[in-house]
């Protein structure tokens, strides 16, 4: 049973997963036909939206275990973010408009997946009011974020 | 936990782990 005081936050996360795991089921559904030839990141979406619906509510349920399931919940808001708005520079609308920014990018789903950070965040704060020192402050967070852009930016440049 | 996030080689496991897939993940990701 989740605990009382993280039902909310933890709640919170598993609908956002699953919401998550099924725009990303009808954007690019995953095919296990061996003939076909789809794209193998997008099992990425597909194994992270199931992890984040039964892994990481059990994971940030206990306080031995906490770390595993924000760090699983954290990374995963990231690498989607990342990858998301890689396809989106990728794919700009022409000619480039505000409004085109705006609805013609994935911006939305990339803002819609940045509560999942915060939820996990409260959940830190619950088992450490007063944080962890230097770990999994918001600096924290951006520093990886630009590590890991720049470890994908290697990888999708440098890696044909 | 702490122990797991502390130690020199876990630490070293989950930036190896990290690092390759993101690599592999920008290898992947083609548009």
């Amino acid at each position: 049973m989740i605990r009382k005081e993280l039902r909310l936050p933890i709640g919170a996360i598993v609908l956002l997963s699953l919401g998550g795991w099924l725009l990303h089921a009808s954007a690019h559904p995953v095919s296990f036909d061996p003939a076909d030839p789809s794209n193998p990141a997008f099992l990425v979406p597909f194994i992270a939206g199931i992890l984040g619906v039964v892994a990481t509510p059990l994971l940030l349920n206990y306080r031995r275990t906490f770390v595993a399931g924000y760090l699983l919940n954290g990374m995963s808001v990231v690498i989607g973010a990342i990858t998301m708005a890689a396809l989106s520079l990728g794919n700009l609308p022409a000619p480039l408009t505000f409004r085109g920014i705006l609805f013609g990018t994935m911006l939305s789903s990339i803002l819609l997946l940045f509560p999942k950070l915060l939820l996990g965040q409260l959940v830190l704060l619950h088992y450490h009011p007063n944080g962890m020192g230097r770990l999994f402050t918001p600096f924290w967070w951006t520093k990886h974020f630009v590590y890991l852009s720049a470890i994908f930016a290697l990888g999708h440049y440098l890696w044909r | 936990m702490k122990h797991f996030m502390r130690g020199r080689v876990g630490w070293w496991i989950l930036h190896a782990a990290g690092i390759a897939f993101a690599l592999y993940l920008g290898h992947l990701v083609r548009f």
